[in-house]
């Protein structure tokens, strides 16, 4: 029997080693793996930075504009492949966000550049110092990399062991690769500051300047909960009305309720007037009983009745049993895009469930539609020969530039998809092209 | 006399055959967007009378919008893209349909020809502009495992940042690329990404891609009991949702 179990425990333990060790193995190589990956997106960082100086450097002597325009293009992509690398990195521990800052503002700045004809509008004696600017600070990155990449590669470090450390929660600290990340950050922290890329060159997708004035008297948490009951279209009890935090682009209330029937609803209402940024009731509305069509009718009303004026839909999906629609505010015969809201309406009960409304009110200005330089022919004229246009219109569009233009939007179709295009009504050009989707296939 | 009465009884056979037809659209107006069995028949029509090429699949898209238009144009009708009493009456007289059929091959997720030559697939769904089905489940899967606990908004809050950071320039430009972005989200980190996602994550998601965002263009949230990194408390904050604080 002794022996019996002898020989049992004997046999237990070779497979046991056998197992540990394959674990071991399996666990080295996915560990490799994991290394090499991180170390080639180190490494590629580099490569790009260091490419990213030397086209800028070439950039910078170049008269020809030619020449020039490839060259911008190429540091256009090449911050957006920097980019993606950091992004492979295991640094999200760490802030690293100035340096992704500063290759965002680059791309920003060489893609602007390089889409526009410079034969007609040339680097300007600012942007040339921006670009010199630029020059510089990819050289401070590019040194400052090569630096950690030497001690890297000198002392065997490990990308792997800065990611162990990072997910047991302590900060590795002595560890050269994130000295030297740090150093880094500090340094991209005072390009940053140094007046460089001004908010001109990096704009925000949409300026808040339009929503700072909005005009009306200041509402109390009281008058917003009940202004937002009107919105609800619910009987609900009032949860919760929440003043916005300090970083918010204009102080508002969150108001929260609870319908009879436990559904939850929220409302973000501006403090001074009143105004509705967005709201949502998360109902699941039961088996639809109105018709798309009917429920963009009534969401049209409920913005009448709200004091959207002039909106016409643009675009209506229905998923499930909900019509999710665009309406977009249309001034005579043109309409203006950057002025348009989002309405849900449940197609059970016909209730509005929801509306976003923040850009509309970011964009909401008086505008004077300036008289087209094209006819609607000669704008057509700039199209594909193989489109045929399905339908036409005037609108407004905030360009690639950010700035608001005046085009001829065309519905048009080749056979195979359909296309929205919008050319410019003074230079007839492509401002846009949107492929327009079809519906996805269901797998489910 | 009697000749007479034979035209009235073929006349009511005729009226009531018209109406058994006409019976199966609803007397609902059809437009752009909708899915259904409204839709079904429309392209079903469409396609009998050569106008519709694409395959039938319940979702009124564009292919379908603009075969309705080129018919409403050839048959007279004012041309607004809309299937309502008009249209639809014309399309009953100008085309047979047969719903059993029809609806059958669909579920069987068959190609077929009856309709005059296109094939038809499965069922489709809308999806709203630039994004597929999947990265809408790979985001459900996302807020399901940061913000399963928190109100509804809250969850159209995560999806939103993730949104916001793929429009951002300093965050990587697709929703997988956000999301997996290593140390960017602790369910990810923890594995909690891959729970299945309910019926709310999905509901938030989609929300938020049709353009809810209750955080007000926030890049950042994190839980204040809970943060770790002191860097995070540095950014200005926007609003605070269920447990989390939204920030810039």
């Amino acid at each position: 029997m002794r022996r019996f179990i002898t020989a049992a425990m004997a046999v237990l333990l070779v497979v046991t080693a056998i197992w540990g060790l394959t674990q071991y193995r399996q666990k080295q190589v996915l560990m490799m793996e994991a290394e090499s990956g991180y170390q080639q997106a180190f490494h590629e960082l580099v490569y790009q930075v260091d490419v990213i100086h030397d086209r800028t450097g070439e950039a910078l002597a170049m008269n020809s504009k030619a020449n020039l325009t490839p060259a911008l293009t190429d540091v256009w992509r090449l911050t957006s492949e920097a980019h993606n690398a950091i992004s492979r990195l295991p640094l999200g521990f760490m802030p690293f966000s100035k340096t992704e800052e500063f290759l965002g503002a680059s791309g920003d700045f060489t893609y602007k550049t390089a889409v526009r004809d410079l034969d007609t509008e040339p680097l300007s004696e600012k942007e040339y110092e921006q670009l010199e600017s630029l020059y510089k600070q990819a050289a401070d990155i590019q040194k400052d990399l090569r630096s950690v990449q030497m001690s890297v590669l000198d002392q065997n470090l490990r990308w792997t062991d800065v990611a162990q450390a990072a997910a047991s929660g302590d900060e590795p600290k002595d560890n050269t690769v994130i000295d030297g990340f740090n150093q880094i950050e500090k340094k991209a922290s005072e390009f940053s500051e140094a007046d460089i890329f001004q908010a001109s060159q990096v704009e925000k997708s949409v300026s808040d300047d339009a929503l700072k004035k909005l005009k009306g008297p200041v509402i109390t948490k009281k008058e917003a909960a009940e202004r937002a009951k009107e919105y609800f279209q619910i009987d609900a009890e009032v949860t919760s009305v929440e003043s916005s935090l300090k970083g918010a682009s204009i102080p508002f209330y969150n108001v929260a309720v609870v319908g009879q029937n436990g559904e939850e609803a929220s409302m973000d209402i501006t403090k001074k007037g009143g105004y509705p940024l967005t709201f949502t009731v998360n109902r699941t509305p039961g088996k639809g009983r109105i018709s798309l069509f009917d429920a963009s009718e009534k969401a049209s009303a409920f913005l009448k009745k709200h004091g959207f004026e002039d909106m016409v839909v643009t675009n209506s999906a229905q998923y499930d049993h909900t019509g999710v629609f665009t309406f977009t505010k249309k001034v005579k015969d043109t309409l203006v895009y950057p002025e348009s809201v989002t309405v849900k309406t449940a197609l059970d009960t016909g209730g509005i469930t929801g509306l976003e409304a923040q850009n509309y009110w970011k964009n909401k200005k008086d505008r004077d539609i300036p008289e087209p330089g094209l006819t609607e022919a000669e704008a057509k004229k700039e199209l594909h020969p193989k489109l045929t246009v399905m339908e036409s219109t005037k609108a407004i569009v905030t360009n690639d530039e950010m700035k608001d233009v005046l085009c001829y939007e065309f519905l048009a179709e080749n056979g195979t998809a359909s296309y929205r295009i919008f050319i410019n009504a003074d230079s007839g050009k492509e401002e846009r092209i949107d492929k327009l989707t079809e519906a996805e296939a269901s797998y489910g | 006399m009697k000749w007479k009465k034979q035209i009235a009884v073929l006349l009511t056979i005729t009226f009531l055959l018209a109406a058994k037809q006409a019976g199966a659209f609803s007397e609902q107006v059809v437009q752009r967007g909708a899915e259904g069995d409204d839709v079904i028949e429309l392209q079903s029509r469409l396609q009998y009378t050569g106008y519709y090429r694409d395959p039938i699949d319940g979702v009124f898209g564009w292919s379908t919008y603009w075969a309705l238009r080129n018919f409403q144009e050839s048959f007279g009708l004012p041309v607004d893209g809309l299937a309502g009493g008009a249209t639809k009456r014309k399309l009953e007289q100008a085309s047979k349909y047969d719903e059993a059929h029809v609806k059958s091959q669909i579920r069987k997720g068959k190609a077929f020809t009856y309709y005059g030559g296109a094939e038809t697939s499965a069922q489709s769904v809308n999806t709203p502009e630039g994004f597929s089905q999947n990265d809408i489940q790979l985001m459900a899967n996302a807020v399901y495992g940061e913000a399963r606990g928190e109100p509804y908004e809250g969850q159209v809050a995560v999806a939103a940042v993730i949104l916001n950071r793929v429009a951002s320039e300093t965050f990587p430009n697709t929703a997988s690329g956000v999301i997996f972005e290593p140390g960017a989200f602790t369910a990810v980190a923890d594995g909690q990404i891959w729970l299945t996602p309910n019926e709310t994550a999905k509901k938030a998601v989609l929300d938020a891609v049709n353009g809810w965002d209750p955080t007000g263009e926030a890049l950042y949230y994190f839980n204040p009991d809970t943060a770790t990194s002191k860097w995070i408390w540095s950014r200005p904050q926007i609003k605070k949702i269920g447990q989390h604080i939204f920030c810039e």
